[in-house]
């Protein structure tokens, strides 16, 4: 039970030491009641597919947070419009809200809503074909996100930018922003835009002729598919992933396993492919058994059919690619099919601004029918291609060089962030080192009180132990050896019955002075009364014991012990003085001052020699040094003796 | 005399000692009791049949042995019989010396007689029974300080004033006026005169000039 308090003490310390670890995270984030009722009514009904009701309860929406004030709030109804009215294929609107929400964001130095505004103005460039403003808007996005240390977001848009060059036939760029965007997310969780950016590359570098990086990125986009059995990938990815698969290995000459691959792909009823996926992959089908066994039927059937699809689709780029494998197969048997062919190629591609297409659709003309006309077209493009290739690897050098700039602020930033993680991490283990310090000191400081405390015990012990020799040997000294006289007196002579009572009666008080200076004291209000008792019971006829008169109150809050021992002390003294120095007249004086308590004793008798002071008074002397008192003396023989005690109260 | 006195004590050489003075004093029943709830009964029993005891001599202290006690010192006899038979004298013949013990004894429960036990003590007890007998209050002469005023041996500041004007030679009259002047109170003749000769006897001097001895033996002047 003695360790309660103790124990008690530890638990309290450590659920301080729990509370103060435990930073107050969960802010509750209080939405203004109306706010969220519109913010909820909205999202439904966008949800189910009525985006002008959504719109009208954004809208609502807004009033409230403007006159709340809330511009959270506000920044979130320009979200919700952008999405709603893009939804609504209302591109202006779109813009609008994008571009209030950027201001707004830059204002209120919102920089994850700065990086929104600007992807979803990318987003709107892209949609009106504004490639360049789109990359721009993309780029400043991502850099935004990487700012805030968002890396997932920002490896998203560097996706989007690889996807928009890879559009625009700059594979090395689109690879250049995958490899980019990898660095964030690879050995992550995030796999389905990891595989996604390992596809990006790897069709990228196909372009490029690089076919060995190429399959070496589309084996980890497929090794990523192949884990994730928890469909972090959709399989429609999958499914082009295969197809990219093929299209390398048809590139590389391996047409047997790319002609298996895409059947598998055809036959594959999981895989709810598009038609016009389905036509594309037909096309790339028979462009491989075309590669692989000349010209066969079902090559020929294959990419009619294809073509028939992408004609009444009217998808320009399906029609380019078609006609273009079309005028491939034909070259050979039917050089004017295959003109017609490349002539569709050159109509489509001429649309879209095809340079790469027109420049390889004039070289195929050029070996069909090299008029001076085809030939200029073809010289022309040829150097557009040329130069373009030039401006793109400019703009490659430029990339790369701002890459690096960034990547350089990255890598300082992350440092940055590892030191401070560190210098937290060291500051955690200081504060529990100074915790264990300091159990380690409580503990400690437990176990030398419980040993002062023994040690205390053992004193007290010791001066019991050293009471009871002294009691003992006065029992011996004066009571025995006085009893001894007695019995050899009877046993020698026969003395007079008066005289052995006599003697008895001395031993007899002997014996009760004995027990006297043993018994317990009243220290508390009584202990005057008890101190001017002692003096009254040495007051004989013989001797005159004078008090000076005190003021009683002094013996307030004197602690009991000093008590005990001033009333030992004088005890002694008095028992002296009446066994040994015949004194006539003893005075006592008590007085307190500067909490110093000063007792005079005075007495007239015989004094003593230095001797017998030394085994007379001992004891008292002891009990006085115990208490961090002084005691002194002064006596001459035949002229009393007078002590003074001094002792701090 | 007393014609029934009852005993509580419990050492049987004392009692003995006390039969012999009661025996002496022709005191006609004497009962005794070894312990307290014994005596108790007896005085209950004595009250029953309308011969209650006229007094009680008790020792204070009892040693505790076996039997169990509701009373287990004089004290509680004392205060029991008190509150029971008020009428009851009572003498306490003990060891105990001490001064306030006596007092309250006497003073709170209103005890007739004290007699310490020691050398000559059954003479003073037979000294005593006579006493209360014809109604007076006896203590033994080693307690006989513990009714006396308190401030019996006390001496203060004036005393030593007193000593001191008159170890310069001062007779009574030289002191009044040396007071007065000096405004100290009280400083009337007879009052001084009552106050040397009171330190007189607590100096032990037979007169002035051993008065003035004795206090300068003692350093006080």
């Amino acid at each position: 039970m003695k360790l309660l308090p103790v124990t008690s003490f530890f638990f309290v310390l450590l659920i301080c030491i729990t509370f103060s670890c435990e930073t107050i995270s969960n802010e509750e984030l209080k939405r203004n009641p109306e706010i969220k009722f519109f913010a909820d009514k909205s999202f439904d009904k966008s949800k189910a597919g009525d985006q002008d009701s959504a719109i009208y309860y954004t809208r609502k929406m807004y009033k409230v947070a403007r006159r709340e004030g809330d511009f959270k709030e506000i920044k979130e109804v320009y979200n919700k419009l952008s999405i709603y009215f893009r939804k609504t294929q209302n591109t202006d609107s779109v813009a609008y809200y994008v571009d209030k929400l950027y201001t707004l964001a830059n204002e209120t130095n919102d920089t994850l809503n700065m990086a929104k505004a600007l992807y979803k103005r990318g987003l709107y460039y892209r949609a009106i074909d504004s490639f360049k403003l789109a990359y721009k808007n993309f780029i400043d996005s991502k850099n935004l996100y990487l700012e805030i240390k968002d890396s997932l977001r920002a490896a998203n848009k560097l996706l989007d930018i690889a996807t928009l060059e890879k559009k625009q036939g700059n594979f090395g760029l689109s690879q250049f922003y995958c490899i980019e965007g990898l660095k964030y997310v690879e050995n992550t969780s995030h796999l389905d835009i990891t595989s996604k950016l390992y596809f990006t590359s790897a069709v990228a570098a196909k372009e490029r002729r690089d076919l060995f990086t190429a399959e070496k990125r589309i084996n980890q986009a497929l090794s990523l598919a192949k884990d994730s059995a928890n469909k972090k990938i959709s399989y429609k990815n999958i499914v082009s992933f295969h197809n990219t698969r093929a299209n390398i290995l048809k590139e590389k000459g391996d047409y047997v396993e790319a002609i298996k691959i895409y059947e598998n792909i055809l036959n594959d009823d999981l895989a709810k492919s598009s038609e016009a996926k389905k036509a594309r992959i037909k096309g790339n089908l028979a462009h491989a058994l075309f590669l692989s066994k000349g010209f066969n039927k079902r090559s020929d059937s294959l990419l009619k059919s294809s073509l028939y699809f992408f004609e009444k689709t009217k998808s320009t780029s399906g029609l380019i690619s078609i006609n273009m494998k079309l005028a491939e197969i034909y070259s050979d048997r039917n050089q004017k099919k295959a003109l017609s062919y490349l002539k569709k190629v050159i109509e489509q591609a001429e649309k879209l601004d095809n340079k790469k297409s027109l420049y390889e659709a004039y070289q195929k003309i050029v070996k069909i029918d090299n008029s001076k006309e085809n030939i200029d077209k073809y010289l022309v493009f040829e150097e557009k291609v040329a130069r373009e290739k030039d401006s793109l690897e400019s703009r490659f050098v430029n990339a790369k060089f701002d890459f690096d700039k960034s990547e350089n602020k990255r890598i300082k930033a992350e440092n940055e962030a590892n030191k401070y993680v560190i210098k937290e991490a060291r500051r955690t283990k200081q504060l529990f080192g100074s915790l264990l310090v300091l159990v380690i000191l409580l503990v400690l400081i437990f176990f030398i009180y419980q040993r002062i405390k023994r040690r205390h015990k053992i004193e007290k012990v010791k001066t019991v132990h050293v009471t009871e020799a002294r009691i003992s040997s006065k029992v011996h000294d004066e009571l025995a050896n006085d009893l001894y006289e007695l019995m050899s007196q009877l046993e020698t002579s026969s003395p007079e019955k008066e005289m052995i009572l006599d003697k008895l009666d001395t031993i007899y008080n002997q014996a009760r002075d004995i027990s006297k200076q043993i018994q317990s004291v009243d220290t508390d209000e009584k202990f005057a009364d008890e101190l001017s008792n002692l003096f009254r019971s040495y007051q004989s006829e013989k001797v005159n014991v004078l008090l000076k008169r005190y003021d009683i109150e002094i013996w307030k809050g004197i602690s009991s012990h000093i008590k005990i021992t001033m009333y030992r002390v004088l005890q002694e003294l008095l028992t002296n003085m009446k066994k040994h120095s015949n004194a006539a007249l003893v005075v006592v004086s008590i007085e307190k001052s500067n909490k110093k308590l000063f007792i005079q004793y005075i007495d007239n008798g015989k004094g003593f020699t230095e001797e017998i002071s030394k085994n007379g008074l001992q004891n008292a002397e002891n009990r006085i040094r115990a208490i961090k008192g002084k005691l002194t003396f002064d006596t001459e023989l035949h002229k009393g003796c007078k002590f003074s005690i001094n002792v701090p109260v | 005399m007393f014609t029934k006195v009852l005993i509580a004590e419990d050492m049987d050489d004392i009692n003995t000692g006390v039969l012999t003075v009661l025996s002496k004093l022709e005191i006609a029943k004497i009962d005794h009791a070894q312990y307290c709830d014994d005596a108790d009964l007896k005085a209950k029993k004595a009250r029953k049949d309308e011969k209650p005891y006229e007094l009680l001599i008790t020792d204070l202290s009892f040693v505790k042995d076996h039997r169990e006690q509701n009373l287990h010192s004089g004290e509680d006899l004392i205060i029991k019989l008190k509150s029971e038979q008020p009428n009851l004298k009572i003498i306490v013949y003990s060891v105990e010396d001490k001064l306030q013990r006596v007092r309250r004894l006497v003073s709170e429960y209103g005890i007739d007689a004290y007699v310490c036990k020691g050398r000559k003590s059954l003479q003073e007890l037979a000294n005593a029974i006579k006493e209360v007998f014809i109604g007076k209050q006896y203590l033994s002469q080693k307690i006989g300080a513990a009714l006396s005023p308190k401030n019996d041996m006390e001496i203060d500041d004036y005393d030593i004033g007193l000593l001191k004007l008159l170890s310069k030679g001062m007779s009574q009259d030289e002191i009044a006026s040396n007071l007065k002047e000096r405004s100290i109170s009280p400083n009337s003749l007879s009052s001084i005169e009552k106050r040397l000769s009171k330190l007189k006897i607590y100096f032990k001097a037979n007169n002035a000039i051993h008065l003035i001895a004795n206090a300068k033996d003692l350093g006080l002047i």
